[in-house]
């Protein structure tokens, strides 16, 4: 979106990047079910449209709209778009999600910047309650603590507690979440909670009228965690049948590397640092059938295990001399 | 003691006493809604007579004083097998005869009604083939714990007359003090008049006539501005539920003229109006913990909605006893609430947009305030508004962003009064931006 198009090129940031192949293992599973000119793709492309390129290629989806809340820039947006199939709709993403087809399964990334705030939380529920059976809905935010200065006798977390009740409004957080700790990753396990208990009452309000027949539930797929620079949160939910069980679940995604049902805590997507040298070196013995890691000079370990595990979506960069 | 008989010392006694339907079912129901839900049963009888979609020639007329209360219809009157089983029960008893897309269905309207008004009360209906009359005094009966009937009066069953000379008369007497003195007032009149005219907008336009101490209720009309740039939102959808019939809900949304008293949700029951210009949590304004929408304010004035919900088994509509709300606690409740947010969502839009093109360069134009300008005459009546999933408005233009600056400066109040006569300006601002235009025009090059 706009402010983050001027600071940040997407394309250098190597945890988002894996999240985007993990997130598209993902989406594969799912429109692999279908034929992909089915399902539509939308999401917040900025001025790179990384995702939407992914999306495009890997799994043929020729529907997307593209959501831009920077309305000043259209023809920038426009011209930077990656295929013409890209549909740049320039709004708010509350104004702008009503516009999307919502009759046909839709991959949705509401891949926003700012911290778990009330408007966003409102749109998840909107999408939740819209987004045909067959529907992936993925919704990224940051999880960063609060910089905020306890006043006189407030404790520090009550501090940052009151400030994330700001952000979210009161409505949407439980107060009995307040002694919970905010510092690490306490604000992403606190945004968890918030949106799993968002997306059930969702999906009350969804069924609400439907009779026995068209019952859907959200199935939650997805719970990464990284950090680029800002600590990152990512949670994926699949629209599907009330009465899909576990199994059911597991089968559809069951190649997936980054599934993650409910419960299952999250997946946090920490890529090591490595050279192109050491990169290479390390392909050429992957995959390794032994399960015994190969060593690299002066690399620990933990860091080899990390790559081994994310080594098909990490990502290659080149570097360009002139 | 009133106990309602005889327990032995392993029971438990829970039987009801009259004085819980007498003094406290009445408590929580205002005067004017008492009054409603009595034209409601009028309303129910032109049912029974299968007049659904046309009421011509008949009427319910309401005669209000500070001595007495009356009602009188023409609606065929009420069977004295329905009185004698089913009318007078305080609630609706398993076995009652269901009468598909009735107002009338929790049992308990027109007694609440009776007792919240005064303390006698005489019910005269005739049929085409019977007649009855009750007479009640409250307080004798209440005298009487164990003795939960009223007796006719006078009950003919063998008479034979026409259609149009069948109806019923309630009139009640012994007025409660405050209820005497809000009858008698003018002021009250027109409420009820007011909320007549609402709650039974539908009834109205189907040809009903509602007198209020003589005076003609006018017909109602809602509409929508529906021109060639702003089009409403008109949705049908069906409510299911895993027994019984569905109900049907018409949904429109829209904008109108910019009128606070008027903006907001209109929910109609089995065409009775349950709930006028709300701009609450109820209807989805303001922060909910799901779909969040703006609280109202009155940048938001011309916004308009109806949902028009109708089932053939009344009991699964989402109003309240009283019928002036809505059942928040039903499941047809919150699939409403939720439709009725997401139908809001690009009107919200809109007139957030509409409110901040005032901030926007004059030279830019000003295309949505032109729209809506241009459509004001464009106000079309429910019925007439075609299908359409969406509040259709003019598309936001490529914009880019006029780098503005703001100048600030005082003027002595004569002159400025004096410029603003000379340009036509309707206030400072304008005096500003036509002096400033001006200037440019005439020396700048």
């Amino acid at each position: 979106m706009a402010a983050s198009g001027r600071r940040i090129d997407y394309r250098f940031r190597p945890a988002k990047c894996v999240e985007r192949r993990l997130l598209c293992e993902l989406f594969r599973a799912v429109v692999e079910t279908k034929a992909p000119d089915t399902y539509c793709y939308a999401g917040f492309g900025s001025f790179y449209f990384e995702d939407f390129i992914m999306v495009h290629r890997e799994l043929g989806i020729s529907r997307m709209v593209s959501i831009e809340a920077d309305v000043y820039n259209k023809r920038r947006y426009v011209f930077n778009r990656p295929f013409r199939c890209v549909d740049v709709k320039p709004g708010k993403s509350t104004a702008v999600l009503p516009l999307l087809e919502w009759a046909r399964p839709m991959i949705l990334w509401l891949d926003y910047e700012a911290p778990l705030m009330e408007y966003i939380l409102s749109d998840v529920a909107y999408a939740t309650q819209r987004a045909a059976k067959g529907s992936v809905l993925v919704v990224s935010v940051n999880a960063e603590t609060p910089q905020v200065v306890a006043k006189d006798g407030q404790e520090a977390n009550d501090a940052r507690f009151e400030e994330i009740r700001s952000q979210m409004g009161g409505n949407y957080l439980p107060e009995r979440r307040r002694e919970e700790t905010l510092a690490g990753w306490g604000v992403a396990d606190l945004y968890t909670g918030v949106l799993d208990g968002l997306v059930q009452n969702a999906v009350v309000e969804r069924n609400a009228g439907k009779g026995l027949e068209g019952l859907a539930s959200a199935f939650r797929i997805a719970n990464f965690r990284y950090k680029d620079g800002a600590k990152m949160l990512t949670g994926g939910w699949f629209i599907g049948d009330v009465g899909m069980a576990e199994g059911e679940l597991r089968s559809l995604f069951g190649c997936c590397t980054a599934l993650r049902l409910a419960g299952e805590g999250a997946y946090e997507i920490e890529v090591p640092n490595l050279t192109g040298n050491e990169v290479q070196y390390l392909n050429q013995r992957l995959p390794c059938a032994s399960g015994k890691l190969p060593r690299l000079p002066g690399v620990p370990a933990e860091d080899v295990a990390r790559y081994v595990e994310l080594y098909r979506y990490y990502p290659r960069y080149a570097q360009v001399v002139n | 003691m009133e106990d309602g008989g005889r327990v032995g010392l392993d029971t438990i006694n829970a039987h009801p006493t009259k004085a819980f339907f007498i003094e406290m079912l009445t408590r929580d129901v205002d005067l004017t809604s008492c009054i409603v839900d009595l034209t409601d049963n009028s309303i129910d009888g032109a049912r029974r007579l299968g007049r659904e979609e046309d009421l011509t020639g008949l009427t319910v007329s309401v005669r209000l004083s500070a001595d007495c209360f009356e009602i009188t219809d023409n609606c065929g009157g009420i069977e004295p097998d329905l009185a004698r089983d089913y009318a007078f029960r305080f609630g609706r008893h398993p076995s009652s005869p269901a009468l598909p897309g009735s107002i009338g269905q929790f049992g308990v309207g027109m007694k609440r009604a009776l007792f919240r008004i005064g303390r006698a009360f005489k019910i005269v209906s005739k049929t085409t083939t019977s007649a009855f009359e009750v007479d009640v005094d409250v307080n004798d009966w209440a005298d009487d714990p164990d003795n939960w009937t009223f007796r006719f009066t006078s009950l003919t069953t063998d008479t034979s007359r026409s259609e149009d000379q069948t109806g019923t008369t309630i009139l009640v007497t012994k007025l409660i003090p405050l209820v005497s003195s809000q009858l008698g007032s003018e002021a009250y009149q027109r409420e009820l008049e007011k909320r007549l005219q609402l709650a039974h907008y539908r009834s109205l336009q189907l040809g009903l006539t509602v007198l209020v101490n003589g005076a003609r209720v006018p017909t109602k009309t809602f509409a929508l501005v529906n021109s060639d740039k702003i089009q409403p939102a008109r949705v049908r959808r069906e409510y299911a539920f895993p027994q019984g019939p569905p109900i049907i809900v018409d949904l429109f949304a829209g904008i109108a003229n910019s009128e606070p008293d008027e903006a907001g949700w209109y929910i109609f029951c089995n065409d009775r109006l349950v709930l006028a210009a709300d701009k609450t949590l109820l209807t989805g304004w303001g922060t909910a913990p799901s779909i969040r929408l703006v609280r109202y304010h009155n940048q938001y004035a011309r916004f308009r909605g109806f949902a028009i919900l109708t089932c053939a088994a009344p009991e699964r509509l989402p109003w309240n006893t009283t019928k002036n709300g809505l059942d928040t606690s039903s499941e047809a409740y919150v699939a409403l609430r939720r439709d009725i947010s997401q139908m809001m969502i690009p009107v919200i839009t809109f007139l957030s947009e509409l409110d901040a093109e005032s901030d926007f360069a004059s030279s830019e134009g000003k295309p949505l305030q032109t729209a809506v300008t241009s459509a004001a005459d464009h106000l079309f009546e429910l019925s007439r508004i075609d299908e359409r999933p969406r509040f259709q408005y003019p598309a936001r233009q490529d914009r880019v962003r006029p780098p503005l600056s703001r100048i600030h400066y005082s003027v002595s109040a004569e002159d400025l009064e004096r410029a603003k006569r000379q340009l036509g300006a309707r206030n400072n601002k304008e005096v500003g931006e036509q002096t400033f235009q001006y200037y440019l025009e005439m020396e700048v090059d």
